[in-house]
């Protein structure tokens, strides 16, 4: 065991002792100097105080979005940290820092903070590319205090320059006869300041950490050495992100802390031929990066799903724990016939999604059992016709006060698999209207064997709405009713986006595109 | 405390100004509490240095009833506890000290035998850390009895339950012409509530010093020179003794008026009580102390109009729910009525609003208040008129106008109105956003889709600068010309975050001829300049420019002298001293042929000239004046006028709404390089109105369970898609123009979202003949019930034409 710590902050090292292990990053930072008394308060939800983490993931360096409120230190142990603070104060100025001096954005240096990390990190990000993606990387931002259009541009403006700067690598990458090097967090392309320390990460470390109430936290590398860490202290907590956790805020008594983020095997993504295997303990967004080209599903609920920064450090598996009955997640998973892996000291269990929630809101995990990983099947044409499936269509529709950062009123996914024109098996799954996520077994059941038509759709949807009752019990009557009409309407919506078996991409029902021009490249390689 | 005193102690008693207490000088205030303190004969302890040192937690133990009798309050229980030092109730309280001060309408510091809204201060709990008060908070043993209240509007229009009578502002004969008229229409809505959702809890510290006869206070407040008066008052110390140490805000809606004020009194009385160090804070992040809460409405109004929809009569009565203690809901009542003719030249216009009394806390200090109710009404009324005429609603607009042409060249209450810069704003939008075709193109894009409809709207607004209460309409300015010649300039006023020091570099800058990089700003200041200037429902940033333009002119008069002696010494004695002029940091007059001095060598000649380079700069708006009674006046420095066109797409799956587009054109401020600053304004202070339109519900008060409010607030994803805005010149000439258009009145515009709604509502079937409401705000779900009910209606409608 050991009573210390030692990350890097802002680009020195920073040593901790003995401090309390939930205690928060934003704490830890208030107390540390007047320029961050502004971290002292912080509500994940409305005033995110964010910072940037930079780390190595699967051999890849990256910097990420994090909310210092939701970190508890012993997390950043290893880690490089850089406050809004920190990437301000370079010489010379980070293109990011500059774009930001004109305008007038939020004036005043401490309201600019969570624009210049998420700006930060959107500049290093290899996968932001079109105009519609701003939303997604800045809505942890408070809309009373910025102003949005003049920040749209501003990222427009610095994303492009780095698509340049990314582009032109690639070319003399290809010049040269390398492999490609946009930039995959392999090779740094940027050799600016801090890229240079970035690389200088090496391995994710392992930590035993004590505090001065002896309480401990722990960051096992392997599984073997996590379960029995698991099994020494049966009533320590487990932490993967600790987006959901850290929420809980001051009410909680924590105990002993074990940290998943070590652990290899929970933090990997085996991908094969018919399916993929999603460690428990990776990010939504490192998820996202990896298989949502292929399950566009997956990227279009998480651009509904919190913020960026919590998107950057919740996971499938704290997800599918704290089984939060609003949660947008589970109907997709249960549509895509998602199963999850249970591991306790006497092996490996597995189990449907929908069979993972109990009715009364709770889990089936045992107190001995974590869960190690989700199986998502692949659904490209070899692997459906090996099943005489023709074509899978499969969608999610989330409705909700607002775009991000709210609960949303319900979520609905929906899956057909289609012979031709005639369902042979069909997915319907809801959360936000009981206690846990619910599958319509009586509406799949119906559909089956019909054909795949309007009149179908029409002469299932009283049985859909007979068949899902909504229990909320604090919910006003006009909210009941409204979820009530939203499971016949989310299914109307997937039919009309998903109208033939052949429109496995949805169809466009909104023509939104000639007002944002969403799917705009920042920067076109072509026109250069 | 004798028995005798404690008797004088009623809740609802103002400080009685007049007794001789009150009347002693400061000298002999400050000489007595010496005098008390050295004695020990007052019933105050000396903050010995080790009650100094400490830092003590406060807890304001709230009324969870929102109308109750206190049939018992027993504090031995929690003064026993381990770790409580103190626990004041409104009989521990000094002698004529319950009160919050006359903005207040007499209302209580802490309650008494009453409790009248949720949230109202019983107790004040002092100890050593949070934990300990929250233990003594429960330890108290409060005895409620409660009984029904009033918790909203409806309820207190139908008990009669009134603050004082209504205000009418009038012209013409709405009455008998409503009788005349062609056609009339009568009706009723609701305008919601909104919140101000602090980001961060609010909380003031106070900190005694100089042997407990000066505090230091930290708050986050709006005004904070109101918390230093009301801290004084309660420390019984001349207000030159209370120091304060602002905090810089994220924007205006993160923090309030008058609540901290509230909470400065009570964390005074605590430090006071106990010598020490407090840190006040509320039992919860959303207890009501915390909310700012714009004023909810209830709008009656008749109209008559002829066929093409011309109002000649509207008769406007406006009810506002003030809450128990009206705090400053009268100036509320007031800019709603002085907005309610908006840009329309009714002929026959009466206005009555009246204050409901409710069992609720109001205090508001969002942007616009009052100003947005009145506008808001008088648009609904128009659509409603269009409606029934049925003709599109821009052209029921235009025709109501006032205009060049019409007789009506003022407001109801006698301020002129500027008609060319209405047509200005409403052509250059019109023009600007392509309206006539995209009216079309939306029509076309209803009729070939079912799931998906759009509705677009254009709105004009007029917006006053400036407070019906003239004593807000002033600001102090100092400006100080150091050695070098940089410029150090000081101001009375809360950094809202609006980028309003930029815009003062360039004004000062341009005054003096000198380069923006030299001069610099500080707010916040306070403890040289005592008149804060109010930074809501005024024209702050005008009144602060125009006194730093006066001082200006008169360190230019002297710097000019200066710089003829200097010319004079170089021989250049045919200078007159009138054509010196400051300009690009060098001073000089245009028809020398010789070269100008530089700014920096005039500055020296005054430093050695011992010049003094020291300047207050003053300014009052000149003739402001509002009698309500009259219901006449010249209330507002000026009118700001902008106009705004909307798009937006309602999903009718979900009931989800996008914003699609958004055109402005907005007059701008009278500084050219401020652009961006008014460009920035106007979306945050856009984005709050869209978010009362769309998306923030309000906490119902009879709703028990805290509610999680900001939630509502829109995200970044929530914008608009696509925004264009245009930025006329002020119409005005450049002395009297308006310094702050983008401030408040921005949010005004977003009443043209509600609109588009309207617009969009009507491609579900809605029509005159439907009685439709559309709640506020339109959230998802209420949209999709009103889809709802609207198909079901016209399912009547139809099956009863078949019976027929």
């Amino acid at each position: 065991m050991q009573s210390w710590f030692s990350f890097e902050l802002d680009g020195e090292p920073c040593r901790v002792e003995s401090e309390d292990t939930h205690l928060s990053l934003a704490s830890f930072l208030s107390q540390l100097d007047p320029c961050f008394s502004s971290f002292a308060h912080h509500n994940p939800w409305h005033n995110s105080k964010l910072i940037v983490i930079g780390d190595i993931e699967n051999e890849s360096h990256r910097f990420r979005v994090a909310d210092a409120g939701l970190l508890m230190m012993p997390m950043l142990a290893g880690r490089q940290v850089w406050t809004p603070e920190g990437i301000r104060n370079v010489e010379p100025d980070h293109p990011v820092n500059l774009a930001l001096q004109k305008g007038n954005f939020e004036s005043g240096t401490e309201r600019e903070d969570a624009l210049i990390t998420l700006m930060f990190e959107g500049y290093y990000r290899p996968d932001l590319r079109r105009q519609g993606q701003i939303s997604d990387q800045f809505d942890a931002i408070n809309t009373r205090t910025a102003n949005v259009p003049a920040i749209r541009n501003a990222a427009a403006q610095v994303f492009a320059s780095t698509e340049q700067l990314r582009h032109e690598a690639a070319q003399k990458a290809e010049r040269s006869g390398q492999e490609s090097t946009v930039w995959t967090g392999k090779k740094d392309i940027f050799g600016d300041r801090f890229t240079k320390r970035l690389f200088q990460i090496n391995e994710r470390t392992t930590l035993n950490y004590v505090d001065k109430s002896k309480r401990r936290f722990y960051r096992p590398g392997t599984l073997v050495e996590m379960m029995r860490l698991k099994a020494e202290y049966p009533s320590a907590q487990i932490v993967a992100g600790g987006t959901g956790l850290t929420r809980l805020g001051k009410s909680v008594e924590f105990s002993n802390l074990i940290s998943l983020e070590g652990v290899k095997e929970l933090n990997e993504i085996i991908t094969t031929e018919d399916a993929w295997e999603i460690g428990s303990a990776i990010s939504l967004t490192q998820i996202a990066e990896k298989i949502g080209r292929e399950l566009t599903s997956f990227n279009k609920i998480l651009r509904r799903f919190g913020s960026r920064a919590i998107r950057n450090r919740a996971t499938l598996g704290g997800y599918l724990a704290t089984a939060w009955p609003y949660g947008q997640l589970a109907p997709l998973l249960i549509a895509l016939n998602a199963r999850v892996i249970l591991l306790s000291q006497d092996g490996e269990r597995d189990a449907p999604i929908s069979q993972f929630y109990r009715e009364d809101g709770g889990t089936i995990t045992t107190p001995g059992e974590i869960i190690r990983s989700v199986i998502i099947p692949r659904a490209n044409a070899g692997i459906l016709a090996a099943r005489g499936i023709t074509s899978r269509l499969c969608d999610v529709y989330c409705a909700a006060p607002k775009r991000t950062m709210s609960q949303s009123y319900a979520t609905g996914a929906f899956a057909v698999e289609l012979r031709d024109k005639t369902i042979v098996k069909a997915w319907i799954a809801y959360s936000g209207i009981a206690k846990s996520p619910v599958r319509v077994r009586e509406v799949e059941e119906a559909l089956t064997g019909k054909p795949w038509t309007e009149s179908t759709v029409f002469s299932i949807l009283p049985i859909l709405n007979q068949a899902v009752q909504v229990e909320d019990a604090d919910a006003s009557d006009t909210l009941t009713d409204y979820r009530k009409q939203l499971i016949v309407t989310l299914f109307q919506k997937f039919y009309y986006q998903h109208p033939t078996p052949s429109s496995t991409d949805p169809v466009s029902l909104t023509a939104t595109g000639e007002f944002a021009k969403l799917s705009q490249p920042f920067f076109d390689s072509l026109s250069s | 405390m004798s028995d005798q005193e404690k008797d004088n102690i009623t809740p609802f008693r103002l400080p009685d100004e007049g007794s001789g207490e009150n009347k002693e000088t400061f000298a002999e205030r400050l000489r007595r509490r010496k005098d008390e303190l050295s004695s020990g004969g007052s019933s105050r302890p000396a903050p010995t240095w080790q009650s100094r040192r400490r830092t003590l937690a406060a807890l304001v133990v709230e009324s969870p009833h929102h109308s109750a009798s206190i049939a018992r309050k027993r504090a031995d229980a929690a003064r026993a506890l381990d770790g409580v030092e103190a626990v004041i109730l409104a009989e521990d309280l000094p002698p004529f000290q319950n009160s919050l001060g006359p903005d207040f309408s007499g209302e209580p510091l802490l309650a008494g035998d009453e409790v009248f809204y949720r949230g109202q201060p019983v107790a004040i709990v002092v100890a050593t850390d949070e934990a300990t008060c929250l233990q003594a908070a429960d330890a108290l043993d409060i005895e409620y009895h409660t009984t029904e209240g009033i918790v909203d509007l409806d309820h207190a229009l139908a008990m009669k339950s009134f603050h004082g009578d209504p205000r009418v502002c009038e012209r013409g004969a709405a009455k008998p012409t409503l009788s005349e008229a062609q056609k009339t229409l009568r009706g009723s809505f609701k305008i919601a509530p909104q919140e101000s959702c602090l980001s961060e809890p609010l909380s003031v510290t106070v900190r005694p010093v100089d042997n407990g006869l000066a505090l230091n206070i930290q708050s986050k407040a709006l005004l904070p020179t109101s918390v230093r008066t009301a801290a004084a008052r309660a420390a019984d110390i001349p207000e030159s003794s209370v120091f304060l140490d602002s905090i810089p805000l994220a924007g205006a809606t993160e923090a309030l008026e008058m609540e901290p004020v509230r909470l400065a009194m009570l964390a005074t009385h605590a430090s006071i009580k106990t010598g020490s160090t407090i840190q006040l804070a509320l039992s919860s992040e959303h207890s009501p102390l915390t909310r700012g809460r714009r004023h909810a409405v209830q709008a009656g109004f008749e109209v008559g109009f002829d066929e093409k929809g011309v109002i000649s009569a509207l008769n406007l009565n406006l009810s506002l729910d003030a809450g128990f203690y009206v705090a400053d809901s009268a100036t509320v009542m007031d800019r709603a009525m002085l907005h309610a003719d908006s840009v329309y030249a009714i002929p026959n216009l009466r206005i009555a609003a009246r204050l409901c009394r409710t069992n609720t806390i109001v205090s508001s200090t969002l942007p616009a208040e009052g100003a947005a109710q009145g506008t808001w009404a008088v648009e609904e009324v128009i659509q409603k008129v269009a409606e029934a005429v049925d003709l599109p609603p821009h052209t029921v607009r235009e025709s109501n106008f006032y205009n060049e042409e019409k007789e009506l060249k003022t407001t109801p209450y006698g301020q002129p109105v500027n008609a060319t810069a209405i047509s200005r704003v409403w052509n250059q939008v019109l023009v600007r956003s392509d309206y006539e075709n995209r009216i079309k193109e939306v029509e076309r894009w209803n009729k070939k889709n079912s799931t998906h409809k759009r509705g677009i709207s254009i709105i004009p607004i007029k917006f006053g600068l400036g407070d019906p209460r003239s004593e807000r309409n002033a600001a102090a300015s100092i400006i100080q010309i150091l050695a070098d010649g940089s410029v150090l300039v000081r101001i009375g006023m809360v950094d809202t975050n609006d980028g309003l020091s930029s815009q003062i570099q360039e004004e000062v800058a341009r005054h003096l001829g000198i380069d923006a990089d030299s001069v610099r700003v500080i707010l916040n200041d306070f403890d040289v300049l005592p008149r804060a200037t109010p930074v809501i429902g005024t024209d702050a940033a005008g009144l602060v420019l125009r006194s730093l333009e006066e001082a200006c002119k008169k360190l230019l008069s002297r710097l000019r002298e200066v710089a003829l002696q200097l010319f004079a010494a170089r021989g250049q004695t045919e200078i007159e001293m009138e054509a010196i002029q400051f300009s690009n940091n060098s001073v000089g007059s245009d028809i020398s042929p010789t070269s100008p001095l530089h700014f920096k060598e005039v500055i020296e000649g005054a430093w050695r000239k011992r010049v003094n380079l020291v300047e207050t700069g003053y300014h009052r708006t000149p003739n402001l004046w509002w009698d309500p009674d009259l219901g006449g006046g010249w209330p507002f420095s000026s009118f700001t006028y902008a106009a705004a066109v909307a798009e937006i797409q309602i999903d009718a799956f979900t009931g989800e709404i996008q914003v699609l587009r958004l055109d402005v054109a907005h007059e701008g401020s009278p500084s050219v390089n401020q652009s961006d600053r008014d460009f920035a304004q106007l979306m945050r202070s856009f984005t709050i109105g869209m978010g009362w339109v769309l998306s923030e519900e309000p906490d119902s008060p009879s709703r028990e369970r805290d509610h999680y409010v900001g939630e509502g607030i829109s995200g970044f994803a929530d914008a608009p898609f696509q925004i264009f805005t245009d930025r006329l010149r002020p119409a005005s000439d450049r002395s009297s123009a308006a310094g702050d258009p983008c401030g408040e009145a921005p949010l005004l515009l977003a009443i043209s979202i509600r609109e588009a709604l309207w617009d969009a509502l009507r491609s579900f079937g809605l029509d005159a003949s439907l009685e439709i409401d559309l709640p506020l705000p339109a959230t998802p779900p209420s949209v999709l019930a009103t889809c709802k009910k609207i198909s079901q209606q016209l399912r009547e409608q139809n099956e009863e034409k078949k019976k027929a």
